[in-house]
């Protein structure tokens, strides 16, 4: 398939003006939001949602795309600053990034985070163009079966990727397949938790979902602690731009270490940015000459995070769009802005709404160049002081946002009710440790793998097992296996060999 | 004082019949019960420019989406208005006559002041290009040799795709596996042949036919959308099913404001502007006036509440 022509015939609609300002507004906001910890990419875009649903389609996401990858680099911030992760998947740029602050080179951090991020978002975003209209071809070969497998294999990704919290997770992920089934049952449209009412037949927006789960928790906790002293004006020694800029070879091994992790975690349903940041940094620590010197303040470890976490970005868009399960939980809400749009994922997507596919893919590069003259030095040293803004003074506009987020998707105030149910549900979750992510994915993945499989049941006419037997199953159930089996079962072999030693 | 009652009734009545010579005075809102992007809510927002035109004297259309509960929400919302014209809404069959039949709506259709009627989309078989299946005939054939074999993705159980074939089942006595996907998405199976046949409207068809071919469609007469394209009656099975879109407001709508709103909208099906947008869009314009509209909404009022009592779609 021709790459190019549809790229070139996206860009000027891309390149007008609403969406150039779109893009630059997204990426400006995404950065504030990022570096605001509590605040995170996926809550900032699903309040921010409404507000483009009468706004021209590929505005919309052009502001999307900026918020999401501005927010991947505004989290490094806070961070390198006053080690508070803005969003958790800046949380391995603490390690070194504040080591780095500590000993007065806050700006050179800021700088490696930006240069990081920015290549990380335009490396994944051409990863998503060359991908994503292939596979999205591929798609149709993807019936009931197969749908169904790749919906096992995130619930399963949602589960393997937990680590040390498992059983927390897994709670999580119950609350949100049981939240997944309320509405009418796929099959016979029977009415499941609803009582009786006719709101609930449609079973719950995700919107109305994130929304409340991702924006009231962060402003009740930012209520309890008003009290917390706001910091000092904070001040950044930066070394000349192009001084950084000459190191950037420097850090190409790391960089295509954190590109392969991002890519792959991205494609996969159910992990997000935290996970590659993790992966990435322990590939650079174990390649070091000098291992020792991480988390004492080597660049190399933001290098490593910040790539990584922003490698995720586009690609976790990549499943997304071409068979509508969403790689992460910012998937899952730009998921919901396509649908509001009227774009179904799938191959129709590619084939209808070419335009708009293709100048989404472009704003995801373009949204991540343009953060390096914006996270540029005088605008990082200006973010920086976003951190004194008294934090509560946000409260008010985020709780306004959300209800008229939450009213906006259906015309509903019932929406708004439940939008506040879900705001204390995550309250208490995150008072409790309870991760949020598995409870969107469990939302979507839910009634996708029951309706699938019921599908896949009603198919099989003639008894072929079709759920084991077509081709693409059995290597989705190899996959599966192999991610799900394996790595515990190798822990224990090494367990058994450390002991033995 | 008796007089003077008088006397303020018909100043009443002048200042009534004065107004709604005057209508459209304010924005009249469309409510779409489905949600936005939809196929209903492009119809509208493509039609209503054009209804404003034709209404003349700076007319103005506010579409609002009600969404929810399989349409129920909006219509119950239309239902609940004042009718004063200035609120109506899109109907759509089968839904606006089954939803009450199957005990899920407070309302009939009858509850409901008909406007016009605007889309009549076929009910169409469809199969992926190469399929075995080369006309109905085969198809039914084939489905009566194998009960139960021939799969059929349709939408929703009950929706105006399910009960296509189970009225092709009924007719014929062939047995089909109904396998019910959500909107698009029967298309999509069809196209990648994981069911043998998709119950799906010519509209959804008609800009597929590079992967896919339309064995027939369930209608009286051919269509300007695809004239190439038989009906099933040609090939010998007398059954009609489609869907319609049109418009209703509440029950007890003045007459002048259905008849100015009939007008416009029967002058905006037949702009030439608005003929290529509905074609692009795979629209299939089907113009009736209220009476031609509840005359069809009765005969198949009727049809469907006699398979209902027969054998229920839904359990």
């Amino acid at each position: 398939m021709d790459l190019f022509s549809p790229l070139l015939d996206a860009l000027p609609a891309v390149l007008t003006f609403p969406n150039l300002l779109a893009m630059v507004g997204g990426v400006l906001v995404g950065i504030v939001v990022g570096s605001l910890p509590g605040l995170t990419a996926t809550m900032s875009i699903a309040v921010l949602l409404p507000l483009t649903f009468t706004m021209d389609p590929l505005v919309a996401l052009g502001m999307m795309a900026g918020i999401y990858n501005g927010a991947m680099y505004g989290g490094a911030i806070p961070a390198i600053l006053l080690r508070i992760p803005g969003t958790p998947a800046a949380i391995v740029t603490t390690f070194d990034g504040y080591p780095l602050a500590q000993q007065g080179r806050a700006g050179y951090a800021l700088q490696i985070a930006l240069l990081s991020s920015a290549f990380g978002g335009m490396m994944s975003a051409i990863a998503m163009m060359v991908l994503a209209p292939p596979l999205s071809l591929v798609t149709l070969a993807f019936g009931p079966p197969e749908v169904f497998w790749v919906g096992i294999f995130g619930m399963a990704a949602v589960a393997v990727f937990l680590g040390e919290d498992l059983p927390k997770g897994l709670l999580s992920a119950l609350i949100g397949l049981f939240i997944g089934m309320i509405g009418l049952d796929p099959v016979m449209s029977t009415d499941r938790f609803t009582f009786g009412q006719l709101e609930l037949e449609s079973g719950i927006d995700i919107v109305v979902l994130m929304v409340g789960l991702y924006a009231i928790p962060p402003c009740l906790e930012m209520a309890e602690d008003t009290a917390r002293a706001v910091g000092a004006r904070i001040r950044l020694d930066f070394q000349p731009f192009l001084k950084t800029i000459r190191e950037i070879p420097r850090y190409f091994r790391i960089w295509s270490w954190a590109y392969f992790y991002g890519i792959f975690v991205g494609l996969l349903p159910g992990a997000s940015g935290s996970f590659v940041s993790f992966l990435a940094y322990e590939r650079a620590k174990r390649m070091s000459k000098d291992p020792e010197s991480f988390g004492k303040g080597n660049p190399e470890g933001i290098a490593a995070s910040e790539f990584g976490n922003n490698a995720d970005n586009a690609a976790a868009l990549i499943p997304t769009v071409t068979l509508g399960i969403p790689g992460s939980s910012v998937a899952a809400v730009i998921m919901g802005g396509l649908l509001v749009h009227g774009l179904q994922p799938g191959p129709d997507l590619f084939r209808n709404s070419a335009d708009i596919i293709y100048g989404f893919m472009i704003q995801m590069f373009l949204t991540s160049l343009i953060l390096i003259p914006l996270g540029g030095s005088f605008a990082t040293n200006l973010f920086a002081q976003v951190l004194r803004i008294p934090r509560p003074l946000l409260i008010p506009l985020i709780i306004c946002l959300s209800i008229v987020g939450a009213y906006c998707v259906q015309n509903s105030l019932f929406d708004v009710w439940l939008m506040f149910g879900f705001g204390l549900l995550g309250y208490v979750m995150s008072k409790t440790g309870l991760p949020l992510a598995p409870v969107a994915l469990g939302v979507i993945l839910g009634p996708l793998i029951e309706s699938n499989l019921r599908l896949s049941l009603l198919l099989d006419v003639r008894n072929e097992h079709i759920l084991f037997t077509r081709p693409i199953c059995m290597v989705l159930i190899a996959l599966l296996v192999l991610t799900t089996v394996l790595p515990p079962v190798w822990k224990h072999i090494r367990a058994r060999r450390a002991r033995a030693a | 004082m008796k007089r003077i009652t008088a006397s303020l009734a018909a100043i009443g009545l002048l200042a009534g019949t004065a107004a709604l010579a005057d209508y459209p005075e304010k924005p009249i809102t469309i409510v779409v019960p489905y949600g936005a992007g939809g196929g209903s809510d492009i119809m509208v927002r493509t039609v209503a420019p054009y209804i404003e035109k034709y209404l003349g004297d700076g007319a103005s259309i506010v579409v609002e989406n009600r969404t929810g509960a399989s349409g129920i929400i909006g219509w119950q919302a239309v239902h609940d208005a004042r009718p004063d014209g200035y609120t109506i809404g899109v109907i759509t069959t089968p839904s606006i006559v089954t939803k009450p039949i199957e005990g899920k709506a407070e309302f009939t259709w009858q509850d409901f002041t008909i406007i016009a009627n605007m889309v009549t989309d076929p009910a169409a078989l469809n199969v992926k290009k190469g399929s075995q299946f080369k006309d109905i005939a085969g198809l039914v054939d084939y489905a009566k040799e194998n009960p139960k074999v021939v799969t059929m993705a349709t939408g929703n159980f009950g929706g105006d795709d399910h009960l296509a074939g189970l009225q092709l089942e009924k007719l014929t006595g062939a047995e089909f596996t109904f396998v019910p996907f959500p909107g698009v998405a029967a298309r999509n199976a069809t196209m990648g042949g994981h069911v043998a046949v998709g119950s799906f409207n010519l509209g959804e068809a008609v800009n597929y036919q590079d992967s896919i071919d339309i064995l027939g469609i369930m209608a009286d007469k051919r269509s300007d959308l695809a004239p190439e394209v038989p009906t099933l009656k040609e090939q010998g099975f007398d059954v009609v099913a489609s869907s319609q879109r049109g418009f209703a407001g509440p029950k007890g709508m003045p007459d002048e404001a259905v008849e100015k709103l009939s007008a416009a909208i029967a002058q905006a099906v037949n702009d030439p502007d608005f003929r290529k947008d509905a074609q692009n869009q795979g629209v299939v314009l089907d113009f009736a006036d209220s009476a031609d509209f509840t005359a069809q909404l009765d005969a198949f009022d009727k049809a469907m509440r006699k398979i209902w009592a027969e054998s229920p779609w839904l359990e």
